[in-house]
């Protein structure tokens, strides 16, 4: 009978002993397999789209590809959107995300946040001759805006009563601005003006900036091998201009002091 | 027999493993969230950071921020009243999750426990009547200076070396009182704390002599707590970015947050 018990209770200690083996390092693994897997967005142009050849670029598939660099590691790019980028990272399917995600303490309950590498801000736009100064004017207007965003979270808590168009990702917000479904667009700035420049006859007004929200790159809870490593190639590529180079080449201007997390 | 001990000694060697690798992996944050409940240690006497209101009920900006910290965690919020010296004890002892009370770095302290981002810019300073010529701590002479115990103010002005008679009160409202009652000649205090001081006690002199240093306030956890701690630099990044910890700044520390702090 003790004999017995002894035995159950080292196979369960055991087991938890396996279990914490699992808990490797990802870090470590990242440069032992020789591969890192960053997921992408492929629908938010500057920051990642596909190029006529089919080829993802921008500016976070650029800086995706200077982490692989710096890591001396290859690079397995995968796409993803503003609804599944955290899932991806807590079922593994991606060790860092770089898809110009704003954080919110709601989100950093399940993922950690590296400091910030990208100057954007989120806004409010639609036709000039809307009077719209903030989220309390929007109550007559739909408004649409991909689901699970910063700017989708920030104007529904501020306007609970708010009309809002949830979509799947950012291009399918943009098309139903584009073609009239929904009469005001939150978006990232930078995005609209991409959106402007392709699409003169549509306006992008600015009605009003809900706030300034860098981008940072995300990675699962507990991988602070990796983020601290992150935290020192954003510092090091600020210092040797390389960030302000990925500024002026994808959102034509120099990036700008930013807060430090 | 041989083999019993051998199955003895290899259970214990798992168990000690297991429990080794296991307490290793305790997460604070994980705790917090499960349990739905956050401490966080704060002052009792320390306004405008915090202090207990005519309704007998804790006010300030770290108890606005405490109730910002478990809101965003979306967990109940218990405060935990500590005093200077007691704040690192209590963490370490776990009676509390967080210390929220108006703490500054230190070298030493930051062998015992970890800190955040800084979220309030103070600064520590001495004070006396207007008569005193009194610019450095020599400058101190034999005079009394009150100072609460285990702050801040008390570890630089103690490396000072002054001649001066140093009095570590127990804690920040008696060593006030020394000062008020004239035992002190002087007092070590937080620039923000004397400000409300001066208001409440129009007839006392609570003239500037010498910064001590700048002291901004940092939230601190126990050692190894990184997922918290990321956790908080998080909510501090965006609390300033959206402007709320702004208006905390302005609600109880008279003015807006000047410069960017420096980050840690």
């Amino acid at each position: 009978m003790i004999r017995k018990l002894i035995h159950a209770t080292a196979a369960v200690l055991l087991s938890l002993g396996l279990f914490n083996a699992a808990w490797a390092d990802r870090f470590e693994e990242i440069l032992s397999k020789g591969v890192v897997r960053i997921g992408v967005p492929l629908d938010v142009p500057p920051f990642g789209s596909q190029n006529v050849n089919r080829e993802p670029e921008g500016f976070d598939v650029e800086m995706a590809g200077m982490v692989a660099k710096a890591l001396g590691v290859k690079l397995e790019l995968t796409q993803i959107t503003g609804a599944n980028r955290i899932p991806y990272l807590l079922t593994d399917k991606v060790d860092i995300v770089i898809s110009v995600m704003g954080l919110t303490p709601e989100r950093a309950k399940q993922i950690m946040f590296t400091a910030p590498y990208a100057n954007t801000s989120l806004a409010v736009y639609g036709p000039k001759n809307l009077k719209v100064k903030s989220a309390a004017d929007l109550g007559n207007y739909k408004v649409v805006a991909a689901k699970g965003t910063t700017q989708e979270l920030a104007l529904t808590e501020a306007n609970p009563k708010i009309n809002m168009m949830r979509t799947e990702d950012d291009a399918t917000a943009a098309a139903a601005y584009l073609s009239g479904q929904a009469q005001i667009f939150a978006t990232n700035s930078i995005v609209a003006i991409d959106l402007a420049k392709k699409n003169p006859k549509k306006e992008f007004d600015l009605k009003f900036n809900i706030r300034r929200s860098p981008a940072h790159m995300g990675v699962k809870m507990g991988e602070h091998n990796l983020v601290r490593w992150l935290d020192s190639f954003i510092f090091f590529n600020t210092m040797n201009t390389e960030l302000d180079k990925l500024h002026i080449k994808w959102l034509g201007r120099p990036m700008e002091p930013m807060p430090t997390l | 027999m041989f083999r019993h001990w051998v199955r003895i000694v290899v259970s214990v060697a798992v168990a000690a493993l297991a429990l080794a690798s296991t307490g290793a992996r305790a997460d604070k944050l994980a705790d917090i969230l499960s349990k739905g409940v956050v401490r966080i240690i704060v002052f009792s006497d320390v306004p405008p950071f915090s202090s207990t209101n005519v309704k007998r009920e804790l006010e300030g900006f770290d108890v606005d921020l405490a109730k910002m910290i478990a809101e965003a965690l979306g967990v109940k919020l218990e405060l935990v009243q500590a005093t200077a010296a007691n704040r690192i004890p209590y963490l370490l002892t776990d009676k509390a999750d967080m210390n929220v009370a108006a703490m500054s770095v230190t070298a030493e302290r930051a062998k015992q426990v970890m800190y955040s981002q800084p979220y309030a810019d103070t600064s520590l300073a001495v004070y006396g009547p207007k008569s005193a010529s009194v610019k450095t701590g020599a400058d101190l002479g034999k005079n009394r200076i009150a100072v609460a115990k285990g702050t801040t103010e008390d570890i630089v002005l103690t490396s000072l070396n002054t001649p001066a008679d140093i009095m570590r009160m127990e804690d920040n409202a008696t060593s006030v009182q020394a000062y008020l009652s004239g035992q002190a000649q002087f007092l070590a205090a937080n620039s923000v704390v004397v400000v409300e001081l001066a208001k409440k006690n129009p007839n006392k002199e609570f003239d500037y002599k010498f910064p001590l240093r700048r002291a901004p306030a940092h939230v601190t956890v126990k050692q190894g707590e990184h997922n918290l701690l990321r956790w908080l630099d998080t909510f501090i990044f965006q609390a300033t970015l959206t402007g709320d910890l702004n208006k905390l700044h302005i609600k109880w520390l008279g003015g807006p947050m000047t410069a960017p702090l420096p980050p840690l």
